[in-house]
């Protein structure tokens, strides 16, 4: 791998989107690095729509109806892709 | 029947909805004898061979939680057991969901109509309760009530 391969790698970013259907805000967006985790971009994202998690219930990520582990990386979710579309559900563990 | 506000309100929000829906293998029917009333063809992502059906029926839309009911088709029953999904939360027994979406739910627990359990009256609460009742089926599903 020549040195130019290896500085567009390091310098890539990712376009993400993160929905919230009872926002009245547009949805969060941000270019983040491939090594960025879901559980920071789920984060900010709750704190731009200024909700936050409670003993009863916690916002997690979804990426194609699958809950996203905060754990996994920006990078392996896109792929090849150079955006990816979240949405923030509320997790109700009532009942 | 529900006001014109109410139906207007969700002729506006339903493109989302139906949207959301395709995208997930869905479909969204709205009830030809109420337009308060829809009918959402929805599929687990893991058992897309498994379809259920859920009747939404709004009285006040945005301000009020919908009656969410699982039924046999659309514009069937909802009082089959085996039209219900096996979820937390979901009680086919009892023909309800007890989480803080539902009209059931706030019926039974009063407690949730105030502070952060508050029905949701920004942005498209249609498409909120629609995702959460997909996000159930996608990531809490243990098959088909007996």
């Amino acid at each position: 791998m020549s040195e130019g391969n290896t500085v567009n790698t390091a310098t890539r970013l990712i376009a993400v989107q993160v929905s919230f259907p009872v926002s009245e805000k547009s949805p969060y967006r941000a270019q983040e690095t491939p090594g960025t985790t879901a559980g920071a971009v789920r984060v900010a994202a709750m704190k731009d729509f200024t909700v936050s998690d409670s003993s009863q219930y916690t916002y997690v990520l979804t990426h194609d109806g699958r809950k996203v582990p905060d754990s996994e990386t920006i990078g392996q979710i896109a792929g090849d892709r150079h955006s990816v579309e979240f949405r923030l559900v509320k997790e109700l563990t009532q009942g | 029947m529900a006001d014109q506000e109410t139906l207007l309100n969700l002729a506006a929000d339903e493109v989302a909805v139906a949207a959301f829906l395709a995208g997930s293998g869905g479909h969204l029917t709205r009830d030809p004898a109420d337009a308060a009333v829809y009918w959402l063809r929805m599929r687990p992502a893991g058992v897309p061979s498994e379809i259920y059906y859920v009747r939404v029926a709004w009285s006040a839309y945005p301000h009020e939680a919908p009656s969410v009911k699982f039924a046999d088709s659309v514009g069937g029953s909802v009082t089959v057991t085996s039209a219900w999904p096996v979820i937390p939360g979901y009680r086919p027994a009892s023909f309800d969901i007890c989480k803080p979406f539902t009209a059931e739910g706030y019926a039974l627990h009063a407690e949730w109509r105030t502070g952060p359990d508050a029905w949701p009256t920004t942005g498209n609460p249609f498409l909120w309760v629609t995702e959460i009742l997909q996000y159930d089926l996608d990531n809490h599903y243990s098959g088909r009530s007996a």
